[in-house]
């Protein structure tokens, strides 16, 4: 039992984009991009709640996917904990920015939320919490590295390759 | 098993180190002591003049050259949320090198008097109150000096740095009559 292709492609697609939301948001904050940048982190970001809403269509289709039975039980328990914690956080991610650039002049935005809600002081939280998590989101992903590396390169065991489109054991 | 060579690894951080490194390096211009001012208000204005909501008149023959007076209206438009649904609308009384930057930048149609420049205070970037600062090749600032906020403006009201730069605020619709000494802004 495994991952469906299609969950290994919008796995390394959200990769993709969480690498090109980092980029483009960081560069805006600290002035090393003009308004392109913030333009292609809207757009990217409305595609990144696309790929998250089929990401998770797609987990609970295949809920038995993945029972990594060998691993330890501490191993499991972690592995799942942060998994759910980069859901969460992603989630969090895109609401919150959502609001918040639904607030700008011009927002590259489908359905912009409303203005008077963006420009409140909840809207302006809303921003102050989208910059922080960046912290949060850096540590569950440090700790998503560090566990495939290990299961790759210490354990020596299929944990990373489950999510390849290599030629797979089974 | 698919193999991830210690090249690839090697490589992944490298890239990841270089896409991270904007968040060392914090570019600002223009240094302001706006410290935790608020920013649903204008500062540093010469003259505050409250009117009701709706088309104004407001005379303002008193106001020098560099001098800017504020005009604080009510208004009903969602884009003044975040200055407490109030439009707070400058007139800058030109220098004479205002006069002329202004000849040589301002955009078509946002002047009627060269030297009276008329705008709205409210950002570009996200709505805060925009404060007056006294430097005259960049009289206009966001109040929210915050990292990724802290626009500037120069004196055609063009954002030269910050959230807001290369955008423009906006100008409200109005007239403005200069006779003499006697100079009538209305407000429509």
């Amino acid at each position: 039992m495994t991952y469906t292709r299609t969950q290994i492609s919008l796995h390394w697609i959200t990769a993709i984009l969480i690498l090109v939301m980092l980029g483009t948001g960081l560069a805006y904050s600290y002035d090393l991009a003009d308004s392109g940048a913030i333009a292609t982190h809207q757009i990217a970001g409305q595609v990144l709640i696309v790929v998250l809403v089929a990401r998770m269509l797609a987990k609970f289709r295949n809920r038995r996917a993945v029972r990594q039975t060998a691993h330890a039980r501490w191993e499991r328990m972690t592995a799942h904990s942060v998994h759910i914690g980069l859901y969460l956080c992603l989630i969090a991610f895109v609401v919150t920015g959502y609001v918040a650039a639904s607030a700008l002049r011009d927002p590259m935005l489908v359905f912009p939320a409303d203005l008077a809600f963006a420009r409140s002081e909840t809207g302006e939280a809303f921003l102050d919490t989208h910059f922080l998590m960046k912290w949060v989101l850096l540590g569950l992903l440090a700790a998503h590295f560090a566990g495939s590396i290990k299961h790759h390169f210490i354990d020596r065991d299929d944990t990373l390759s489950n999510m390849t489109f290599s030629t797979r054991k089974d | 098993m698919h193999r991830v060579s210690r090249r690839h690894v090697i490589a992944t951080l490298t890239s990841s180190t270089v896409l991270l490194c904007p968040a060392i390096l914090n570019a600002q211009s223009v240094q302001l002591d706006w410290d935790n001012v608020p920013t649903d208000t204008p500062l540093g204005q010469n003259q505050l003049i409250e009117v009701a909501a709706g088309p104004a008149t407001v005379e303002i023959s008193a106001l020098a050259p560099g001098e800017v007076a504020v005009i604080a209206r009510p208004t009903e438009d969602p884009e003044y949320s975040a200055t407490g649904m109030i439009q707070y609308i400058a007139v800058h009384h030109r220098t004479e090198a205002q006069i002329a930057f202004g000849a040589a930048n301002d955009r078509d149609g946002t002047v009627q008097d060269p030297a009276y420049f008329v705008v709205n205070l409210v950002c570009s970037h996200r709505g805060k109150a925009i404060g007056l600062t006294g430097n005259p090749d960049a009289p206009f600032a966001c109040t929210d000096r915050g990292s990724r906020h802290s626009s500037v403006f120069d004196a055609s009201g063009f954002g030269v740095s910050g959230a807001s730069e290369d955008e423009y605020l906006s100008v409200p619709d109005y007239t403005i009559s200069a006779n003499g000494s006697d100079v009538v802004l209305t407000l429509t």
